[in-house]
């Protein structure tokens, strides 16, 4: 073998190489905005398990109807769900702002377009859900044109 | 190669999202591209966002239609929202602009008003707007994937949770549940 074609070969190896790691870095990425949204979604659930207002049970389920979708297409991708919720803090109001801000930054960031639209349904009900707890505090339920989690 | 031409980097700023998205945002990202080139892929962003901008319209001309029509707190809830629409719609004309189009203007109120319903009392106005809240929402959710930079589907996904919340709001209002659906799409049996 010249060393002109030995180059090449190891040039095309690396290549061949990079390319399945990018790939792989970013499908992690995926995964890992998937894993942290479950986790959130189940700390909502049990925070939601914690209140009496008429719709903190509906509020529950709906979480962890999130945290199973998610967790089926986070198996279709070859990965396992978290089964326990995250480290999160927080009551419900600052739980749901984090859902929301999760959320936004996975649309920004996921690599696989068809994680988008359940990311953006997921963030449209949290948005909600913000909407009537901040009603049951006496806050403005609509404080900003451009929900993203950002505004108390 | 893989930096965005400066008209390109003013655009990303008005989408107001920042962060580590912005390696994606030059190299291209998630979006459904499907092989067609920049300049397709950027006719079909302008496409995309003059569609919400006329959506944006319509609901500003609805609202404004019904106010007559609302009451008290309704009323208080339905002048917050219609600021929301005019915000949207002036950062969407500004992207319009900056993305090298030219936005639609609103069309004059009694054109709007000979699309609308018939608006008798304050329930018909709360239920006319939830379905074009629904409608806001559906409009921007499917927009998301196919945006060609990750910015702009960030960008996207603001104003739809928005209007997904005046929904939840009105619906409060009208006496309905207010969250009725996990997955909100705009596309609920419920209303």
């Amino acid at each position: 073998m010249t060393l002109r074609r030995r180059d090449a070969l190891i040039a095309a190896a690396a290549l061949a190489c990079a390319r399945p790691a990018a790939a792989l870095a970013q499908q992690s990425a995926d995964d890992t905005f998937l894993e942290r949204t479950i986790e959130l979604e189940l700390q909502l659930a049990e925070a939601y398990d914690g209140e009496d207002f008429e719709q903190a049970a509906l509020f529950a389920e709906q979480c962890r109807e999130h945290a199973r979708g998610l967790g089926t297409a986070l198996r279709n991708r070859g990965g396992r769900p978290p089964e326990e919720p995250g480290g999160f803090r927080g009551g419900p109001l600052a739980l749901e702002r984090e859902a929301v801000r999760t959320c936004h930054d996975a649309i920004g960031e996921v690599s696989d377009g068809r994680l988008l639209p359940t990311f953006a349904a997921v963030m449209a009900n949290h948005g909600q859900h913000l909407v009537v707890l901040r009603q049951r505090m006496g806050r403005d339920p609509i404080p900003s044109a451009f929900e993203t989690g950002a505004v108390q | 190669m893989c930096a965005p031409v400066p008209t390109r980097r003013q655009l990303l700023a008005a989408a107001g999202a920042g962060g580590s998205a912005a390696l994606l945002a030059a190299c291209g990202g998630s979006g459904d591209a499907g092989g067609a080139t920049r300049e397709q892929l950027e006719a079909r962003d302008l496409r995309l966002f003059g569609s919400a901008l006329d959506l944006e319209h319509t609901v500003i001309a609805a609202y404004t239609a019904g106010a007559g029509l609302l009451r008290g707190e309704a009323r208080e809830h339905a002048r917050a929202i219609v600021a929301h629409e005019r915000e949207h719609a002036e950062r969407l004309t500004q992207m319009i602009e900056l993305m090298g189009g030219k936005p639609n203007p609103p069309r004059t109120p009694e054109e709007y008003r000979r699309g609308f319903p018939s608006l008798s009392d304050e329930d018909d106005v709360l239920r006319f707007a939830i379905d074009l809240e629904n409608a806001s929402v559906r409009a921007y959710n499917e927009a998301l994937p196919k945006l060609s930079d990750p910015r702009l589907r960030q960008f996207a996904a603001a104003p739809a949770t928005t209007e997904a919340e005046h929904a939840a709001l009105l619906r409060g209002d009208l006496g309905r549940p207010q969250v009725p659906d996990a997955f909100v799409t705009g596309r609920s049996q419920i209303g």
